[in-house]
């Protein structure tokens, strides 16, 4: 079963899209800051991490950053997730290692498109 | 303590633009989220809807409560923070909506479901508001980066039309810069080091637009910008100066010079965009509206073409007479038109005319009046009895309501006389071969084509050897001098009286001489026509 | 009893153009019109006219007082009104032509279809007494 790990800090947030992920199949793992997402991607070794950018403790993109440093977990594909729709949002994500964006409100569908495109490549 | 409460006005018209264009759509998220707690099994998923119907008051509550406060970063920055906080709320609405609608059509709550598609479809119609209402920097800045996929999710980017752009800058970083960036964008680009350079490149190849650094070695943009405007060819082509913003003297100086407009350094890619973007489009509708008036020109070619083209070549070909007819096109058309033609037993007909109004409308009917006229000529009918045919047929179905002065002549040879009619026509000139002139007393018949069941009467000259006819419309006694007075009936008497003994083409140029001569330059307002007859004799 | 039509606002400032001032008395619509009736103005002209004649009224008087010159279409806008008014049971009356001007509407034969006074008061007492 495909594991995904969502980094997200806002417990409303993460419910809803952690029940939407399960009932498509995916067994999800949950992390509720940076610091706490880049242990899990080490202990949980998922196979996509969702991230939030503005996380309390280690934002999102420092959090890639350390993700993509260590030569065991670079190869797990990241998609942030921003609220701002803005494309300095996104340029900032994918250069701090980010594989994909996703502006929210999400777009399931399309969210899961680039899911399945990611480990395909994977 | 000091507080600054800052009220400016782009706040405010932000605020009332959301409040606009945002406001509706959340009030109709709340009654929409109302309807869906209202459905019998809305129990089943309490907390879902509880979550939505708490970011449909949130929604609701920041449109209606929302005041933009302007700090350092300015307008752009007022506008992204409101647009960041209008889409908040949409998080836990859509999503709960979504993951709502998933679970009731598994758990068979059609009620729910039923609610939730129109919820939903609230929710999108908002999303497309916040955009109306908050548009711009986020979508000039979208298209930045929008390089190697296709799932930005936001609006897509304004697209501008791309062009041939010059870039005149004596900083090696700057040219690279924006060369780097304008070609991004997909325009051409030319970059030069120098104003003497710039000024070559504008005169050696096409531009669209150009972007001039103020201060150049050897020439500065500001003498480049004088130079391109006073040349006709490079007047229309759009300069923006680049400038530090300290020179802000110099800016408006060149503005008032011409420049279209500026580009302070270091470059803002958004600006530099919008701006080279404004003046391609600019541009592209200056060439609309030129090619527009060139399809004007070309119509009022042709009205002209037509208007000549039905002009008789040559006067019919008979010993005892002689005659010639000219007319002289106003740039608008007037209508003015004349004709000869041979008839029965060697007579002739002689016909001037001036059709109401200008234009194309007033080419057509004149060259209907004329194939008419010359269609009901060779019925044998007399010029009173022509003209009443004329007008049956012109009036009966004339809903623009056209109508022609024409008068209308027989010269009859062998007979020696002029039978006329005359339908609203100036009376023309008969000048005698002893010399003088008198003017045709008119039958005061009414213009044809105004009104069914007119009548015209004849009336007839006996014409003597050297007698001539001097026919003319209103183009030549309206004509008018720079100071407005009319040549008027006198000057033409006089001009014709000078001129009676000489040949009918030399008197029509004579009178078209004496009229451009009063004009002193100014083109005529109308058509002017004069035609000359003379009766020889000895048929 | 003789009564200058009340002026409203004039169409132009500039009384070298044209000039269009419009009145009432009871149910005879005035139009009052001087300057240069040029085919530019003509247009303006007929709007006027016609906004006059959807009032129904008796008769249409059209005062040239001042009128110094008229084109063609200024001909033809005072013929559309002379069509109407045929077809709707009224004739167009013209009063107050300069000599010029008068010499115009003679010439185009247009004497036959307009009845011609001197004067407003001539034209009033016309359209009153007829």
């Amino acid at each position: 079963m495909t594991k995904i790990l969502l980094v997200e800090d806002n417990e409303m947030n993460r419910d809803m899209l952690s029940r939407r992920l399960q009932r498509k199949g995916y067994d999800v793992a949950m992390a509720v800051d940076g610091e706490e997402g880049v242990a899990m991607a080490v202990s949980e070794a998922p196979d996509l991490i969702l991230m939030d950018m503005s996380l309390p403790v280690l934002n999102g993109w420092d959090a890639t950053r350390r993700i993509k440093a260590d030569p065991a977990l670079a190869r797990i594909p990241v998609i942030a997730l921003t609220a701002h729709a803005m494309a300095s949002d996104r340029e900032q994500a994918l250069a701090a290692g980010c594989d994909s964006y996703e502006t929210k409100p999400i777009d399931l569908p399309q969210l899961l498109e680039k899911i399945e495109s990611l480990l395909r490549r994977a | 303590m000091i507080t600054h409460q800052i009220h400016d006005p782009r706040t405010t018209a932000l605020a009332e633009r959301v409040r606009a264009e945002v406001g509706p759509t959340a009030d109709a998220i709340l009654a929409a989220v109302a309807a869906l707690a209202a459905a019998p099994s809305a129990g089943a998923l309490a907390e879902e809807i509880h979550q939505i119907n708490v970011a449909a008051h949130l929604l609701a509550e920041m449109v209606r409560t929302c005041r933009p406060e302007l700090d350092e970063g300015g307008i752009e920055a007022a506008h992204s923070r409101l647009r960041h906080d209008l889409r908040t709320p949409l998080v836990a609405l859509k999503g709960y909506g979504e993951l709502s609608l998933e679970v009731a059509a598994d758990e068979g709550l059609d009620d729910v479901s039923a609610a939730l598609g129109p919820l939903l479809e609230r929710v999108a119609e908002v999303m497309v508001a916040i955009e109306r209402a908050l548009p711009a920097t986020s979508q000039a800045m979208d298209a930045e980066g929008d390089g190697e996929d296709d799932c930005g999710g936001g609006p897509r980017p304004v697209s501008y039309p791309a062009g041939r752009v010059l870039v005149a800058d004596d900083s090696q970083a700057n040219r690279d810069v924006l060369v780097q960036y304008l070609s991004r964008e997909g325009h051409e680009v030319v970059a030069v080091g120098d104003g003497l350079a710039a000024i070559e490149a504008v005169f050696e190849r096409p531009f669209d637009v150009v972007l001039l650094d103020m201060i150049m070695p050897g020439m500065n943009g500001d003498e480049v910008l004088k130079a391109m405007k006073a040349d006709s060819r490079l007047r229309s082509l759009p300069v923006i100066m680049i400038s530090a913003l300290d020179a802000l003297d110099s800016i408006v100086r060149c503005i008032e010079a011409g420049a279209e407009d500026y580009l302070a350094k270091p470059f803002n890619r958004v600006l530099l965009r919008a701006r080279i973007g404004a003046c391609l489009e600019k541009k592209r509708l200056r060439e609309i509206e030129l090619s527009y008036l060139q399809a004007v020109e070309n119509e009022l070619t042709l009205a002209r073409e037509v208007q000549q083209s039905i002009l008789p070549k040559a006067f019919p070909n008979r010993h005892a007479l002689a005659g010639h007819g000219l007319m002289d096109p106003a740039r608008e058309i007037g209508g003015d038109f004349y004709d000869f033609f041979a008839l029965e037993g060697g007579r002739v007909g002689i016909a001037v005319g001036d059709v109401s109004g200008k234009g194309v409308p007033a080419a057509v009917y004149m060259a209907m009046v004329r194939t008419q006229l010359r269609a009901t000529a060779q019925f044998g009918l007399s010029p009173a009895d022509c003209l009443s045919r004329l007008n049956e047929h012109l009036s009966a179905d004339n809903p623009r309501c056209m109508f022609v002065s024409l008068f209308y002549g027989i010269i009859d040879c062998a007979a020696g006389t002029f039978t006329y009619a005359n339908g609203g026509h100036n009376p023309p000139a008969f000048l005698p071969a002893g010399g003088g002139v008198e003017w045709i007393k008119g039958t005061n018949d009414l213009l044809v084509g105004v009104m069914p069941g007119m009548s015209y009467h004849d009336a007839r000259l006996t014409l003597a050897p050297g007698d001539s006819l001097f026919i003319y419309t209103d183009g030549v006694v309206e004509a008018i001098d720079p100071a407005e007075a009319e040549f008027g009936k006198q000057r033409l008497a006089e001009v014709l009286a000078a001129t009676a003994e000489a040949p009918p083409a030399i008197l029509c140029d004579g009178v078209l001489a004496a009229v451009r001569a009063f004009e002193a330059g100014r083109p005529h307002s109308d058509d002017l026509t004069c035609v000359a007859v003379r009766f020889l004799g000895g048929a | 009893m003789q009564q200058q039509p009340g002026l409203t606002a004039p169409s132009t400032q500039d009384s070298a153009i044209m000039q269009i001032a419009v009145a009432r008395q009871e149910d005879i619509a005035i139009v009052t019109v001087s300057g240069r009736l040029s085919s530019a103005m003509a247009d303006q002209f007929q709007d006027r006219l016609m906004a006059e004649l959807d009032d129904n009224p008796k008769a249409l008087v059209v005062d040239f007082a001042d009128l110094r010159f008229i084109t063609s279409s200024g001909l033809r806008t005072l013929i559309v009104a002379a069509k109407r008014g045929s077809s709707e049971g009224y004739r167009v009356h013209l009063c107050g032509m300069a000599q010029a001007i008068h010499e115009v509407f003679e010439v185009s034969g247009l004497l036959r279809i307009f009845v011609v006074h001197s004067s407003l008061d001539e034209a009033m007492a016309a359209v009153n007494g007829g």
